[in-house]
């Protein structure tokens, strides 16, 4: 049997049969070579009681070459890209050692939800948004892990405030990790929402951050 | 008349490169044109062996080896850790040792060219220093044990012994024999040639797995410390860990890369552009932004004995000598060769002169009303005239470059020859070589009037006198 087959069947086998470590890892298709691994947020992180899919692809040369993750489910985190998933993750990449494991690296995984690394960033918003304001930033974290990943809504005080029109409106504020009354103040003087949510967003209109931005900047870059 | 070939070839420059003669062709040429033909120094052959050095790559090996050498005596090292660390540095000998005077142990960890205990560098010296790892989020592995008390107790050793790096042969107890199954590939070598290795850190894989491993290290990613197997080990793999482990062949390209990274740290180096050539050339040309508008670094790799020789300059890494054009100038022709030729095929075998009015249409377009095309067509007409100048000259440039291509298979036949010539008459061998100079000389004269043509486009791109531009082009024309 192909040495690549063996690892990786065994790697599954293995997988399956600990019961400890919450990670499973399950077929997409046919190919053990194309495979989904599943865990749970970290407690204590506004990704708990999340739970997280993540795409693995195993590279012909496997295990000499980095196995290839991304995140299947949404997660708002300065080392994943909020738009594909893709990771940064140093072990992913050079400092990959063939003795890794599938369970290993999800593990790896795991525990870069509890400790970002903002300085080497995936998502450069997010990461601005962590470092400027990381009380905003871990709402829009447990937001995106209540609507994208299925954790519980927590109490009241930790939702995104709630006031007002539709809850389709409300959520694509709160997604993007912004105040209501910033985008309604933008609103008011003419301008649509979504373009109001996409300017303020890509200026990082959050937390501490607001008063450095005057309003004359924001709607110059609105009227772009 | 029995002459020793250095004489005869002194007489023959004075012959044909001699103060007279050289003078005369000048002042011709000045009296019809002006002083843009720079007839190529006479004093070019040894001013070219001068400045620049052929190194063969058995030279390169022998240069590297010296580096190796001199790490190694003033550090006290190991040949192959003062290796590792020399590669690590990227050859910048300065540096490493302005390091390593700081912090041997930080260098050797590093780099990995430090022994299984300076390993140890990273969980006993780096809580303050910096953390070694500190991007690895990976769980580590249960793999205390053993290994921790040999590394504990060889700290201790290293601590008391006086610090010369060296490769222990064999780490005591490390390698259990009882783990016969490989951690990576999860088989059980049961052949015995593919058994368990361990590199001197001791990390344990069956054979076949560390032989995948350097492979592609070394035959995909072209690196050349190779680095342990084991997460965050950074042992580098010895010279001869790894000749133990790679077919001869790869090994072979792993020495070649190892030269490559040499020449390519190393500004005063470059290989030579001719293909299938090995031979690097060393320059004493002190090139920079300012030189590099007055000096050609012109290179010729003495390693091509026959034509065509390994000529190229040295800055812009065009082939042949393209002086008297200084480098800007060659790229931009090169440039403009290899863009224009493109568009140039383009118009000639798109666009057709009209029968009725001679202006330049699209050639399944047709002539349509004389209206439709006034507008276009002056621009057409404009383009299609300047393209006819550029096409003189890029045809005058090409035809030069084909009678070279003929002049090196000339120069071929030449040699045969002298050679039957020598056989057959009663003239000495260095008699018969008037031929080859004769060929020599027209080469030369070639070679100064392709660079010639590119000269003259740049002049009449920029805007000279009408008249003076046309005389020129009469000039060559003539000329050729
Ligand atoms: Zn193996
Ligand atoms: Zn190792
Ligand atoms: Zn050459
Ligand atoms: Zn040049
Ligand atoms: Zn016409």
């Amino acid at each position: 049997m192909d040495a690549r087959l063996r690892r990786v069947n065994k790697e599954i086998a293995d997988c399956k049969n600990d019961k400890t470590s919450n990670i499973t890892i399950t077929l997409i298709d046919d190919s053990p070579f194309h495979l989904k691994g599943t865990f749970p947020g970290p407690e204590g992180t506004p990704y708990e009681g999340g739970i997280y899919d993540v795409d693995i692809v195993i590279p012909e040369s496997y295990p000499f070459q980095p196995v290839k993750m991304k995140f299947i489910t949404k997660v708002y985190h300065p080392n994943v890209s909020s738009a594909s998933g893709a990771i940064c993750l140093d072990i992913l990449k050079d400092a990959w050692s063939p003795v890794l494991t599938l369970k290993s690296t999800l593990i790896s995984l795991q525990s870069l939800l509890c400790s970002p690394e903002p300085n080497d960033p995936q998502d450069a918003e997010v990461a601005k948004h962590y470092t400027t304001s990381r009380s905003s930033f871990e709402e829009t974290a447990r937001y995106w892990a209540e609507i994208y990943a299925g954790a519980p809504p927590r109490g009241k005080g930790t939702k995104p405030p709630s006031v007002g029109k539709g809850t389709k409106e409300r959520d694509e504020i709160a997604i993007a990790g912004l105040e209501r009354a910033h985008v309604e103040q933008f609103e008011t003087l003419g301008f649509e929402r979504t373009k109001v949510i996409d300017v303020l967003r890509r200026l990082n209109y959050r937390g501490s951050n607001v008063p450095n931005i005057s309003d004359d900047r924001i709607v110059e870059e609105l009227l772009k | 008349m029995s002459l020793s070939d250095e004489e005869y070839d002194n007489e023959n420059q004075g012959l044909f490169f001699g103060d007279e003669e050289d003078d005369s062709y000048n002042k011709d040429l000045e009296g019809e044109e002006d002083n843009l033909i720079v007839v190529a120094d006479k004093e070019d052959e040894s001013e070219t062996s001068r400045m620049f050095k052929t190194l063969s790559s058995d030279d390169l090996e022998e240069e590297i080896r010296r580096e190796v050498n001199d790490v190694m005596s003033v550090l006290e090292l190991e040949y192959d850790v003062a290796s590792i660390l020399l590669r690590h540095f990227r050859w910048n000998k300065e540096r490493l040792l302005e390091d390593y005077m700081d912090s041997p142990d930080k260098v050797l960890y590093e780099s990995g060219g430090g022994r299984p205990s300076n390993n140890n560098f990273s969980s006993q010296s780096s809580v303050s220093e910096e953390p070694p790892t500190k991007k690895t989020r990976t769980v580590k592995a249960s793999r205390s044990g053993p290994l921790t008390a040999i590394r504990s107790s060889l700290r201790l050793n290293a601590k008391t012994k006086k610090s010369k790096a060296s490769i222990p042969q064999e780490i005591v107890g490390n390698t259990s024999p009882s783990t016969t199954t490989c951690e990576i590939c999860c088989d059980t070598p049961s052949d015995p040639s593919s058994m368990m290795y361990h590199p001197r850190c001791g990390h344990t894989f069956c054979k076949s797995c560390w032989r995948d491993y350097t492979r592609g290290k070394v035959e995909d990613d072209r690196i050349i410390n190779v680095a342990c197997m084991q997460e965050s080990c950074k042992t580098v793999l010895l010279e001869n860990e790894l000749k133990e482990l790679l077919d001869e062949n790869i090994f072979a390209r792993y020495g070649q890369f190892i030269q490559d990274s040499y020449v390519l740290h190393d500004k005063s180096l470059k290989f030579c552009l001719y293909p299938a050539c090995s031979h690097a050339l060393r320059t004493k040309h002190q090139v920079n932004q300012t030189s590099i508008l007055t000096v050609v670094p012109i290179a010729t790799c003495t390693a091509s004995t026959t034509p065509p020789s390994h000529t190229f300059c040295f800055n812009c890494e065009t082939r042949g000598d393209h002086r008297p054009l200084i480098c800007a100038l060659a790229t931009k022709w090169t440039n403009h060769v290899n863009e224009d030729a493109g568009s140039v095929s383009w118009i000639i075998a798109n666009t057709k002169v009209c029968p009725k009015c001679q202006k330049p249409v699209e050639k399944n377009g047709g002539c349509r009303s004389d209206l439709e095309i006034k507008d276009a067509s002056d621009k057409v007409s404009r383009s299609r005239a300047d393209l006819e100048k550029w096409l003189f000259y890029y045809d005058r440039y090409m035809n030069h470059e084909k009678s070279i291509k003929l002049e090196n298979q000339l120069v071929e036949r030449i040699e045969e020859q002298i050679t039957s010539l020598v056989n057959t008459s009663q003239m000495s061998w260095i008699e018969a070589r008037f031929l080859q100079h004769a060929v020599d000389v027209l080469m030369k004269c070639r070679e100064t009037l392709k660079v010639y043509v590119k000269k003259q486009h740049r002049l009449m791109l920029k805007d000279v006198g009408e008249g003076f531009k046309e005389g020129r082009w009469k000039f060559l024309v003539s000329v050729s």
